[in-house]
């Protein structure tokens, strides 16, 4: 495996994907003119449609040779070195440089700040007129808020706590006209759900606090002491703790390692069969975990990137929208597992390829003796593996057998034949 | 050219054959092959495209992208000079070989 070969493959893919798209369309629409119905030709098409997985990995196979086509990253000893060398590098860079980075960094590895009572952000307000204003209508008017320091000025009171303070601005974006700068500290703000109305100036009341929102944009010089970027040249900042992303990217990778464990520790007390050596099974077992724990990583890290992307660009999730957003990734979490360990299982020890041809094997009475299962194979030669239609305890789930060395003894046959 | 090199060619030259006159995509190589052989020869996708990148790959055939007929991107295949030259052999070799068969299955009827 190369990089350059891995480019080629997704090229590849992405251009089967096109042609194969095409050709159901056609496929299709050369039915519809020969009398069938709409949804008729659709499902002789689909009827007639090869697995998209399994043809693309035969095109792989086809343009780079059966040999070069597999993903055996870890197949060379210098590469299984050197890609988590590499990619460890690569995520160190990626969390801690660069301004979106800073999202994956103050979701995955920091504490953050937000919501914590000695920050402040209003939920609404009340006019001078006497109308109330929410929050949807006041969140506009945080880009007009100015930090103020740590003593803020005109304060009810003496403070000696991070205080915003109300530009000129923030009248124009309440559509009032221009009065006094307002002010607000934490005494103001103290009680996480203010009833009776509290004054900020003269002309303006708060009403009501929220505890919750999710983000904001303000600008820099209004960054709450301690507060963590999520987008300097967006000016967005974190307003609520997803480190709950953070744990189940490490729960996900600890999953894959105690399987990994599991596996290398059985096949280490197995006895070597007539295919394998000890050392070389060893070897096959740590290419195929390692491959499963490189995934879980990769995709727990896209899901944190998705996740705090999503409050970047949906600044404005109420309380509602949030928890919609912690199910969602929850939801997410658990169907990428689900993922990670259906593509995984069904894998080839060796070269990595998808196992096929599944066919049934063991009978329904015999439990015991010839339980119902079914049997994968590598198209390839490198072994099958059994998955019992009933998952008995505590044998392990799949089976896998090498096919040693009577595969190539039957190729040898068939080239000499 | 032995009988296995024979078999599993076929297919490849049908292919070449089908792309003899005028670049076509994938599902207009498998509309030609059914209309040359009368509707009797179906060469379904999972056969059909590993058999266009393999060829490609070894050059017999070159592929651009393009619009096809109802203004989708489709992917044209087109035969090269070195395809002709694999046509014509592998195309005397399938005479050939099916005309031993013919000679040893004539008196069987």
């Amino acid at each position: 495996m190369s990089w350059r070969h891995e480019r080629e493959r997704l090229a590849l893919r992405w251009r089967l994907a096109c042609e194969l798209r095409l050709h159901r369309q056609l496929r299709a629409a050369e039915l519809r003119a020969a009398g069938a119905g709409r949804w008729q030709a659709w499902r002789a098409t689909h009827l007639e449609a090869w697995s998209r997985r399994e043809l693309a990995a035969d095109c792989v196979d086809a343009w780079f040779g059966a040999a070069a086509g597999a993903p055996r990253m870890f197949e060379q000893l210098r590469l299984r070195g050197v890609v988590p060398l590499l990619l460890a590098v690569a995520s160190g860079l990626l969390l801690w440089h660069g301004p979106e980075a800073a999202l994956v960094r103050a979701s995955v590895w920091e504490r953050l700040p937000w919501p914590q009572a000695r920050h402040l952000y209003l939920d609404g307000l009340r006019t001078p007129d006497g109308s109330l204003r929410g929050y949807p209508n006041v969140e506009p008017c945080a880009a007009a808020f100015r930090y103020a320091g740590p003593s803020g000025r005109g304060a009810p009171d003496a403070i000696a706590v991070p205080a915003i303070e109300g530009t000129p601005a923030f009248f124009r974006a309440l559509g009032l006209r221009p009065g006094p700068v307002p002010s607000f500290a934490r005494q103001l703000l103290r009680p996480p759900q203010v009833l009776m109305p509290l004054p900020a100036n003269p002309d303006l009341s708060v009403f009501r606090l929220s505890t919750f929102p999710l983000a904001m944009r303000v600008p820099k010089a209004a960054r709450p002491a301690g507060a963590q970027p999520i987008s300097e040249p967006l000016g967005a900042w974190l307003l609520i703790d997803l480190s709950y992303v953070r744990w189940a990217w490490m729960a996900l990778v600890a999953l894959w390692m105690a399987l990994a464990g599991a596996d290398l520790l059985r096949t280490a007390r197995e006895r070597p069969a007539p295919g394998a050596s000890r050392a070389r099974r060893l070897a096959h077992a740590l290419n195929y975990w390692g491959y499963a724990v490189l995934t879980a990583a990769m995709l727990g890290l896209l899901m944190a990137t998705v996740s705090g992307c999503l409050v970047v660009l949906w600044p404005r999730l109420g309380i509602t929208g949030a928890v919609a957003t912690v199910w969602a990734n929850l939801m997410a979490a658990l169907a990428l597992v689900r993922w990670c360990r259906d593509d995984h299982r069904l894998r080839c020890r060796i070269c990595l390829r998808h196992l096929r041809l599944p066919r049934e094997s063991g009978r329904c009475g015999g439990i015991l003796l010839s339980a119902p299962a079914y049997e994968y194979v590598c198209v390839h030669g490198h072994g099958r593996l059994l998955v019992p239609a009933q998952p008995q305890q505590p044998q392990p789930i799949e089976s896998w057998s090498y096919a040693g060395d009577w595969w190539s003894e039957l190729c040898a046959h068939e080239r000499t034949a | 050219m032995d009988r296995g090199e024979l078999l599993q060619g076929t297919l490849d030259v049908l292919v070449l054959r089908a792309l003899q006159d005028e670049r076509r995509h994938g599902f207009g190589v498998q509309r030609r092959l059914r209309e040359l052989s009368g509707g009797h020869l179906n060469v379904e996708e999972g056969s059909l495209y590993p058999a266009l990148y393999r060829m490609e790959r070894r050059g017999w055939i070159t592929s651009t992208w393009g619009r096809s007929e109802n203004n989708r991107r489709a992917r044209y295949y087109r035969i090269t000079a070195l395809g002709r030259r694999q046509l014509a052999e592998q195309a005397a070799g399938w005479q050939e070989f099916s005309a031993s068969v013919n000679r040893v299955l004539g008196d069987a009827t």
